[in-house]
């Protein structure tokens, strides 16, 4: 059986912010299979985050290299890497990453309105994800005005909108009570199951960790083990 | 085009959503935007009195209209006025622009390019500008038909009503206020919704350090003085030159203090920071502490106050001695005095107004630094500080730097006045001195009105929100 | 747990006698109850009798003034045996397990024998296993809430013992100070 080839693949990434700082990321190497659950843990302050920016386009490393299929991303325009992260990869934070002034609906067709789809298409489709992560009773809420689980599942929604290839998530449970956090974790895995997207999903929490089908534990910057294996879809 | 009304919808989407200090922010652009058309309209339509566009010989009731010679002086008091307008647009451009700058990396995040997040900030403030270019149109007109009914046909009339607007200076300039303001707005957010991190990376920021580069800026403000007063004691004691070369003297005297000035508002924020934080008092503490982490922000809002001080002290000073002047020698004169008070009386209303919208834009600092600092008063009143306290320490924060600022101001204002050749006349202290307390104290009254704001912001109820 | 293999494990360093290896067992595990001499000398036994461990010396009482004191030694059957032990992860089970999986960080430095930070590693990725299976189940789409909640009694008791082989891998030089001393 042959492995198919990475849907991203990363090789000895360094970052750092500053001068005189302590790099971040130290010659990190870390790839995703298309349509795997990837968890990465370690403790506060691995580069856990750093390596997922890198990952998904939203910093370029100081050196090393990104691969998204044939497109080294850490050489990619902003323009491009922006393209990429409305059209191809999802991103979901802790929280905040949901504009405060838009309803639940236009954040979720946020992407596709900036991509140019229609009004009418992009808020019917943004309608049906709602509809799946069981908030569309929410989609003329604000953020401000939304628990933190259903805050958390219209980023799902949003993230997943673009049936993207892959989602990053950083540490989306982590402003979670545990049955909240549940709740979005299990949306999250039905959701990339069904449409194939491959997930980085950043986590200090084991409980969340075993969603995964493996695990990449970042320690000092660079990947220290990896634990279960790759899974085929 | 299509990706243009795509994100005009997309800007109106985040409008209708705004908090209420977006929609303070817009509501006190537009009204500025209102302002600044209003003067620059006035001032077109006194350039063409007199000319082939504006309807034969002026006979109006105030000479400054009729003097083809006062004319350009008029014009450019009401273009003058224009400048604190900007400043105070410039200062409206900064409430909520943290959570601005939240936004726009939400939108950088969702995939927004760093042009299309800056098209769409700027559609914002260009059609609100607009809508108050147009608004301030419409006001003009309605002005100019109301005065025109009250002051009926014939006879010298007060208001030059009888001029046609002037529709090739007047579609520019409706068009200019909404360009300029979008300009400033640009410039004002350069650094916005770059990073699409900007979300969560809050706190992770290092501390603002002064920069050797910045540093070096307020060496700017003793040298500037120092040429000032070079050029002063030129012109007093060593040239005899004509009227031009001193009038030119004085311009770039004025102009040397005013340098002096902003950049030494910043320089003096540091000084008076350092000190008051060695203090063992709450506020003045949390004062001096806020003033050294960031010296120009203390600058770029006192900015326009310390202009305003320079030229109303100088102004006043010039008043009065002009008057004692008039006094002094009345049969010099071939036109009666009244027509040099009205003149001043004039010039000193213009003042005024430039004065209150100064003042408003201090007013618009200081409630946008309480509100973007909310969490840490907060945090600061959740563990105990006094509300009294946090009063006092912003109340500090305005009064440290802009006490010695404005006596820096009023001296320069003092020395500029004293050069001018009135004989007969000695220089006033009483006025200018009192002009320049009562700025100070309008400064106070100012930020005072903001407090309110403090009671409610620094609850540690705000603590939760996020 | 076994009382024989963690014997073993303290033999491996150094031979020792009964008392010895009772006072040497309590300092390292202070939470454990403490061992009764006569389990020592029993387990001690059992280990001559299954070639694990063998007799160095006796000393006699006569000699040394103080009672008969026999010092035993590990065999090379017994570092085998205390090796196969030591290379085992533990069953993830929902009952803890981490007195389990302490006892044998702590063997395995009194040993010498192997890594403790790796032993840890790959008790990390068993437990690890085990909770990817029980989310799995927990997740399936006809799982009954039954399922659900007898899934996530394991789930919480397998994260206690990640959480804290988590902070034991980043104490685990100061721990090694530690034994070593004792």
């Amino acid at each position: 059986m042959t492995t198919p080839p990475p849907l991203i693949e990363a090789r000895d990434l360094v970052k750092s912010y500053g001068a005189g700082q302590a790099p971040a990321l130290r010659g990190a190497i870390l790839h995703l299979a298309p349509g795997e659950i990837l968890a990465v843990t370690g403790p506060s302050g691995s580069g856990k985050s750093t390596l997922l920016h890198c990952l998904s386009g939203i910093v370029t490393p100081d050196s090393g290299s990104v691969r998204y299929g044939s497109e080294r991303l850490d050489q990619a325009t902003e323009t491009r890497r922006s393209e990429l992260r409305r059209t191809e990869f999802g991103v979901v934070f802790q929280f905040g990453q949901l504009v405060g002034e838009l309803t639940a609906l236009d954040n979720v067709a946020l992407p596709l309105l900036l991509a140019g789809t229609s009004r009418k298409k992009a808020h019917e489709s943004a309608g049906e994800w709602l509809e799946r992560f069981g908030v569309r009773g929410q989609a003329a809420l604000r953020p401000g005005e939304m628990s933190g689980g259903q805050g958390q599942r219209v980023a799902l929604a949003r993230a997943m909108v673009t049936r993207p290839k892959a989602l990053f998530a950083d540490e989306p449970t982590g402003a979670l009570d545990s049955l909240a956090g549940e709740q979005v974790m299990t949306a999250l895995v039905h959701a990339a199951r069904e449409s194939g997207t491959a997930v980085l999903l950043i986590t200090h929490d084991a409980q969340v960790a075993a969603y995964a089908d493996r695990e990449a534990t970042v320690r000092d910057g660079a990947v220290a083990g990896e634990t279960g294996a790759e899974v085929i879809r | 085009m299509r990706g243009l009304r795509a994100d005009a919808r997309l800007a109106w989407a985040l409008l209708r959503g705004s908090p209420g200090s977006e929609r303070w922010r817009l509501t006190l652009t537009g009204l500025g935007a209102v302002l600044g058309t209003g003067f620059a309209l006035a001032a077109t339509v006194v350039a063409v009195i007199g000319t082939r566009f504006g309807g034969g010989v002026p006979r109006y009731t105030n000479d400054l209209l009729n003097e083809s010679g006062l004319r350009p002086g008029v014009i450019a008091a009401l273009l003058l006025l224009v400048l604190p307008v900007l400043a105070f647009i410039g200062q409206c451009t900064r409430i909520g622009a943290l959570q601005r700058e939240r936004r726009l990396a939400a939108l950088r995040l969702a995939g927004a390019t760093p042009r299309q997040v800056r098209r769409i900030s700027a559609l914002e403030t260009g059609a609100v500008c607009g809508l108050g270019s147009l608004a301030g149109l419409a006001g003009f007109l309605a002005l100019r038909a109301v005065l025109d009914a009250a002051q009926g046909g014939s006879g010298p009339q007060t208001w030059p009503t009888d001029v046609p607007v002037p529709w090739a200076a007047a579609v520019p300039v409706v068009l200019a206020v909404p360009a300029l303001a979008t300009l400033e707005a640009r410039f004002t957010l350069r650094r916005a919704g770059a990073d699409p991190l900007g979300v969560v990376s809050k706190g992770r920021r290092p501390r603002p350090r002064v920069g050797r580069g910045r540093l070096a800026l307020w060496a700017l403000a003793p040298l500037a003085l120092l040429a000032a007063t070079g050029l002063q004691l030129l012109n007093t004691s060593v040239l005899n030159g004509g009227m031009a070369m001193s009038a030119a003297l004085v311009i770039a005297v004025v102009v040397l203090c005013a340098v002096a000035l902003l950049f030494g508002t910043a320089g003096l924020a540091l000084v008076t920071g350092r000190l008051a934080a060695r203090s063992s008092r709450p506020a003045l503490l949390i004062a001096g502490e806020r003033l050294q982490a960031d010296p120009w922000a203390a600058a770029r809002s006192h900015a326009a106050m310390l202009l305003t001080a320079l030229i109303g002290v100088g102004f006043v000073g010039v008043r009065r001695m002009m008057i004692d002047y008039l006094d002094a020698w009345p049969e010099s004169f071939a036109i009666n005095s009244a027509f040099y008070t009205d003149g001043l009386n004039l010039t000193g209303l213009a003042l005024l107004i430039g004065l209150s919208v100064t003042i408003s834009g201090l007013v618009v600092g200081t409630v946008e630094s309480v509100i973007t600092r909310r969490r840490t008063l907060a945090a600061l009143s959740a563990t105990g500080v006094p509300r009294s306290v946090l009063s006092r320490a912003v109340l500090l924060e305005t009064f440290l730097p802009l006490a010695p600022t404005i006596a820096v101001a009023t001296a320069c204002g003092l020395t500029v006045v004293g050069s001018l050749p009135f004989e007969g006349t000695s220089l006033p202290l009483l006025e200018p001195l009192l002009t320049a307390a009562a700025l100070l104290a309008a400064a106070l009254l100012a930020t005072t009105a903001s407090l309110p704001l403090l009671r409610r912001t620094a609850h540690p109820a705000e603590l939760r929100y996020e | 747990m076994s009382t024989a293999h963690i014997l073993l494990s303290l033999l491996a360093s150094e031979a020792g006698h009964g008392y010895d290896l009772k006072r040497r067992h309590d300092d390292r595990f202070p939470q454990a109850r403490p061992l009764a001499y006569g389990q020592v000398y029993t387990t001690l036994q059992r280990l001559t009798r299954d070639g694990l461990a063998e007799v160095a010396k006796t000393e006699d009482p006569e000699d040394s003034g103080g009672p008969e004191r026999t010092t035993y030694r590990i065999t090379e059957a017994g570092v085998q045996a205390l090796r196969t032990w030591l290379s085992e992860t533990v069953p993830a089970a929902p009952v803890s397990a981490a007195s389990e999986i302490f006892a044998k960080v702590v063997a395995i430095m009194a040993s010498g024998f192997g890594d403790p930070a790796d032993f840890l590693r790959d008790q990390r990725a068993a437990h690890l296993t085990r909770m990817r299976e029980l989310t799995a189940a927990k997740t399936a789409p006809n799982a009954t809430l039954s399922a659900v909640l007898s899934a996530d009694y394991a789930l919480n008791h397998l994260d206690a013992d990640l959480r804290w082989m988590d902070t034991t891998a980043q104490r685990l030089d100061a721990l090694a100070q530690e034994v070593r001393t004792s």
